[in-house]
């Protein structure tokens, strides 16, 4: 149905991807002599926990193309970007990437105890920026964060918003293969949800693939042309952002999801009842075919 | 791949392909493991391409250390003198370790102020990883940058000892020399030394933190043999096979050929020392950075 000039190209593929980390808990019995008696028994550390959090997921994401993750809390959304973006190594299957991925994490501290400013600079020059570019490009940072003043001051005095706004301005400002974004734009105001929301959209046209994971359903019905629906670290459902979000809300929010629908209707009569977007579906079903 | 229930099934527009497609399409256009270790020869140019990064990292990191402290930076500079005063006071005025040195000052302080910097560069290395681990865990670039940062740190140090260091070996009585030049070559070779041991050390210590526990033990042993406060000809004399062994540790070495450039009334750097200097620089760094590289996708990781 379409004739694409350039055949898109896959740009993560995830095999059967298995990822586990461990976490040590609290020591059960403290002190330094139980501690040595341990390490003289080789009894093992108690506490060193192993969490499996995604259990075979696979998926293919093509160039150009925007994926929510969704999922209730410790379904493995962010252990997956974290996998995608090489942090982590799949204990089983593999997540083969074409280009560099980078994440942009929520808790992603850059320096606290450095200025603003300090952070741009070493975020840039860690992405392997020049410091000519930097140059060209500090003051638009500056004024895509839109922090002011503060940005002289160190991030430790940043609200949590603030930061948010300065690390997704700082990573947003490279054009990158696969952006990975692990709720960053959750705590920022709606004024900035706006602006890097069409930030989101211009880093797509240069060919990049965007992920987002995010709790708010209308953050990813707005900037995601699919969805990947997860639970239990393993895919319920992939496909056009729309039906996904639609089959998710009717599971874990049955009243909103009625709501929802009913606006739907009452909007047009005309519109088919999922055809918030009916366009958003329509690249990919293109991809498929290709 | 598994679904929860009967009612969510994956439509046909996901463009999820079954798992031999995977493997076709992950040949034919060439994708790459993610967080695969790159080629010896890619990493060194990625590394290359964040000289920039170290060198403000460095910086900034060095700022931040200081920046709670009412004499800020002029730390830098107060240590590395208070130090040698101990050193003095202790090992000059009261052991009497000084026999056989004409300019004890000038001796230990050179001494104590070139073995800070492998200290320091041994430390800091060891700690390289786990200090920076959020920055770590949130981009990725050659990690080789966090050990060598720690030695730029270190040397940073170092050049503002070098700073306190010209005026007391002036005024101990000290001519200014032609020899003096020589200061730069050793510092070329003990930096290659210092980075390569900060690549080993960041390697371990990131596997086993309790290095860092351990490091202040070993380095003060090294620090002993290494002949800082007093001199290895002196003090071996009835013992030729240790004063030999003391010799050839590279710290004395790195340390001797500064006192040799600094101090007209010690004995001349020979031949033998120049080649051990510059054998146990390139060594160490070319077999610390590819131990360090080898592991590189293991950092950062729990």
């Amino acid at each position: 149905m379409t004739d694409p000039v350039q055949d898109p190209k896959p740009t993560v593929i995830a095999d059967d991807v298995h990822l586990t980390y461990k976490i040590s808990g609290k020591y059960a019995k403290r002190g330094g002599a139980m501690a040595l008696a341990r390490t003289v028994t080789r009894t093992s550390t108690p506490g060193l926990r192993e969490v499996h959090a995604v259990r075979g997921v696979s998926f293919t994401a093509w160039e150009g193309e925007a994926i929510g993750l969704i999922g209730p809390n410790g379904s493995g959304k962010s252990t997956l970007l974290r996998g995608i973006a090489g942090l982590l190594t799949p204990s089983a299957g593999a997540i083969y990437t074409l280009g560099e991925p980078a994440l942009l994490g929520v808790n992603a501290a850059l320096i606290a105890t450095m200025s603003g400013e300090r952070n741009i600079t070493l975020g840039c020059l860690a992405m392997g920026m020049t410091p000519e570019e930097i140059d060209e490009r500090f003051d638009d940072i500056c004024e895509f964060s839109g922090i002011g003043d503060f940005i002289s001051l160190p991030m430790n005095a940043y609200s949590s918003g603030m930061g948010a706004r300065l690390r997704f301005a700082i990573a947003s400002s490279k054009a990158h293969d696969i952006l990975l974004i692990d709720e960053a734009l959750a705590t920022g105001d709606a004024e900035f949800r706006r602006r890097s929301e069409e930030r989101i959209k211009e880093l797509r046209k240069e060919a990049g693939t965007v992920f987002l994971v995010s709790h708010t359903l209308g953050v990813v019905r707005e900037t995601c042309d699919r969805a990947i629906w997860l639970e239990d670290g393993q895919i319920v459902m992939d496909g056009a952002t729309d039906e996904v979000l639609d089959a998710y809300e009717e599971k874990h929010d049955p009243k909103r999801a009625a709501r929802y629908r009913q606006q739907q209707r009452a909007a047009g009569s005309q519109a088919k009842p999922k055809g918030a977007k009916p366009k958003a579906a329509k690249p990919k079903a293109a991809k498929a075919a290709g | 791949m598994t679904q929860s229930g009967p009612a969510y099934t994956t439509p046909p527009g996901s463009a999820k392909p079954p798992r031999d497609d995977a493997r076709a399409l992950v040949e034919h256009y060439g994708l790459k493991r993610a967080g695969a270790r790159a080629p010896l020869a890619d990493y060194t140019r990625q590394l290359w391409r964040r000289r920039y990064f170290i060198a403000e990292f460095s910086r900034a990191t060095n700022a931040s250390t200081y920046s709670r402290s009412m004499l800020g930076q002029a730390w830098q500079v107060l240590t590395p003198l208070l130090n040698a005063a101990v050193y003095y006071l202790i090992f000059g005025l009261l052991l009497g370790t000084d026999r056989g040195v004409h300019n004890y000052i000038g001796f230990l302080v050179t001494g104590v102020f070139t073995f800070q910097f492998i200290q320091g560069s041994v430390n800091g290395g060891a700690r390289s990883l786990q200090t920076n681990r959020s920055l770590a865990r949130t981009l990725r670039f050659p990690r080789a940058v966090f050990p060598i940062s720690a030695t730029a740190i270190a040397l940073e140090q170092l050049l503002m000892s070098l700073v306190v260091l010209v005026p007391i070996v002036l005024l101990t009585g000290e001519p200014l020399r032609w020899q003096w030049i020589t200061v730069i070559p050793v510092l070329a070779l003990q930096i290659l030394f210092c980075i390569g041991l900060s690549f080993i050390l960041a390697r371990i210590g990131s596997k086993v933190p309790d290095i860092s526990q351990m490091l202040p033990f070993a380095l003060r042993v090294w620090f002993y043999a290494s002949g800082i406060m007093f001199s290895i000809p002196s003090f071996t004399k009835h013992h030729a096979e240790i004063g030999q062994i003391m010799n050839a540790n590279p710290a004395t070495i790195y340390v001797d050929l500064y006192r040799n450039a600094f101090l007209a009334s010690g004995p001349s750097a020979t031949p033998k020392q120049w080649l051990l200097a510059l054998v146990w620089g390139v060594v160490v760094l070319v077999a610390g950075y590819v131990f360090f590289w080898k592991a590189e996708e293991e950092y950062g990781r729990d």
